[in-house]
């Protein structure tokens, strides 16, 4: 542990505050113009007001320690505003980076001492390089599970065709799991009531595979269907789906045909309807 | 139109429409099934549709009285229909594994008048 | 009617008949007010009903008490009563385990479905508590 840093008092001035926030305008691309002053005012003040705090504990090598965590925990914000607003990572670094050329420049401004300058901008220096590899570290694991989450919500969606009066068809996609079988009955069902669908046609042709657990809920909800008066239609099952269903003895009680379009035909005998060419 | 424990019973052509009203607890169940019976004896209709769409729990006790409301009926040559069940009580239902016996759901009023009257002419 | 908020807790006192009505219709509302959705609601309120019409047809009458759970992110219901107890508690839960019309199985079988955790006690002569819990879905996005 170092002694105590004489630089620090210099850091809780108005001018390192100016400086840093200069150079960060300066700094980064057009993509600043994304953020506003308030926004900039408030995460360089907070920070400011952190590091001078955790600094004070007289750690400066060890951001894992506790008087560290809210400073990291204001570097995560930071991290997550930068995610949302599109910047890149290395616009991201340059925050906590011109913070430490803002301090470098105050420091050889307020300390005169040559050897003790050099000696507190080399701490001061690897502090600052822990915690812009932390907000970097930071940035590209949110911005991965942001898109991992977007991706995973778009599997969620069950796009509803309407083929005609009275019935509908849900073509599955992705993956299916149980909690998303248990969320695609409740909106199938819904539909039931909403276009009083006689028939659901059921397309799983873009399903490749299906847990035991899953077909146990896929036949729950067909029988949820029936009693509310509709006939649930399931197509387009293919072979590894066809194995968990003979697998489980699963009587899936609903009429299953190869394709969407065989579902279609066979909704519209049950509903009386006929498909007539028109004469030429 | 006659109230039963909480119901409505309506006489449209050959069938009685039955609608309970909102929760039911137990006594009022029998009393409404003992009054349905009574009716469908008295009215010698040969079909009865239970609407259920006012219903925002069906646990196994009334899961058990409407099946034993469609056996004395189809014991008397009544069939039964029953529509507007709710999706959320619908699935409810299946999950805990309650069955209502022999009844014909379908999916509205038009459809289940229907229903009976093809039940009734066929065969 | 009453308001429900997060922290509170609501007990239901069974009796009688319309008292299981009561309880379901409070569990219901108790579950809205913590953001469970409409199946889940009635999910609830079905295992409330069950549960709770045992305590009052083969428990001689009992309690409910509703509650958010300890760490907020769910319901928690007891229902207890002070009858004979539930002999052979294994086979009762089964699904399916013929009893008279209005025996026990159906019921505790189904209710346990329902909801994520399902504990039961019983002593003969002494009563019966059963716990149940459901936790909120986990949020995907936002």
């Amino acid at each position: 542990m170092e002694s105590k840093l004489t630089g620090a008092e210099f850091l809780k001035e108005k001018r390192l505050l100016d400086l840093w926030k200069e150079l960060i305008r300066g700094s980064a691309g057009r993509t600043f113009e994304l953020m506003t002053e308030t926004q900039l005012d408030e995460e360089t003040r907070a920070f400011v007001t952190e590091f001078v705090e955790a600094i004070g504990s007289g750690n400066y090598e060890d951001v894992t320690r506790p008087e560290y965590e809210n400073l990291l925990k204001i570097l995560r914000g930071v991290s997550a505003s930068r995610v949302e607003q599109g910047f890149t990572p290395t616009e991201t670094a340059a925050f906590v980076m011109s913070f430490k050329e803002a301090v470098n420049t105050v420091f050889e401004e307020k300390i005169e001492d040559p050897v003790k300058l050099a000696s507190e901008v080399l701490v001061m220096g690897n502090l600052i390089d822990k915690l812009s590899l932390y907000t970097f570290e930071t940035f590209v694991e949110t911005r991965e599970k942001i898109l991992k989450e977007q991706a995973m919500a778009l599997e969620f969606t069950n796009p509803m065709i309407m083929v005609w009066d009275n019935l509908i068809a849900f073509p599955l996609q992705g993956i299916l799991d149980t909690h998303r079988m248990a969320m695609f009955t409740e909106e199938m069902l819904d539909a039931i009531t909403r276009h009083q669908a006689r028939v659901v046609i059921v397309d799983l042709t873009a399903i490749a595979a299906m847990d035991t657990a899953t077909c146990n809920r896929l036949m729950q909800a067909i029988e949820a269907a029936r009693l509310m008066g509709s006939e649930a239609v399931i197509t387009g099952i293919s072979p590894a789906v066809a194995f968990i269903i003979v697998k489980l003895g699963a009587d899936l009680k609903a009429r299953t045909l190869r394709e969407l379009r065989e579902g279609i035909k066979y909704a519209f005998r049950v509903l009386g309807l006929k498909v007539v060419e028109e004469s030429s | 139109m006659e109230e039963a424990g909480g119901a409505s019973i309506l006489k449209i052509e050959d069938f009685l429409i039955a609608t309970p009203q909102e929760a039911m607890h137990d006594l009022a169940a029998i009393q409404f099934k003992d009054e349905l019976l009574r009716r469908l004896k008295e009215t010698k209709v040969s079909g009865l549709v239970m609407n259920l769409g006012r219903i925002d729990v069906v646990d196994s006790f009334m899961g058990r009285t409407i099946g034993e409301i469609a056996n004395s009926a189809n014991l008397m040559g009544v069939e039964v229909a029953i529509i507007g069940l709710r999706p959320d009580v619908a699935i409810t239902m299946v999950e805990m594994g309650i069955s209502l016996g022999n009844v014909h759901p379908l999916l509205n009023l038009d459809l289940a008048l229907e229903f009976l009257r093809n039940q009734r002419g066929g065969a | 009617m009453t308001e429900f908020p997060e922290e509170g807790v609501v007990e239901v006192e069974i009796r009688e008949d319309f008292d299981i009505i009561t309880a379901r219709a409070r569990a219901r509302v108790f579950a809205e007010s913590l953001g469970f959705g409409i199946v889940d609601q009635t999910r609830i309120a079905t295992a409330v009903s069950e549960i709770a019409r045992n305590a009052l047809t083969h428990g001689g009458g009992g309690k409910a008490i509703i509650r958010a759970s300890k760490d907020k992110k769910g319901l928690e219901i007891e229902i207890v009563d002070e009858g004979p107890g539930i002999p052979n508690l294994d086979r009762a839960m089964e699904r399916g385990f013929p009893s008279k019309p209005g025996g026990l199985g159906l019921g505790l079988a189904g209710a346990k479905r329902l909801m994520d955790e399902f504990h039961i006690e019983s002593k003969p002569g002494v009563g019966t508590k059963v716990t149940m819990r459901k936790r909120l879905p986990s949020r995907i996005r936002r």
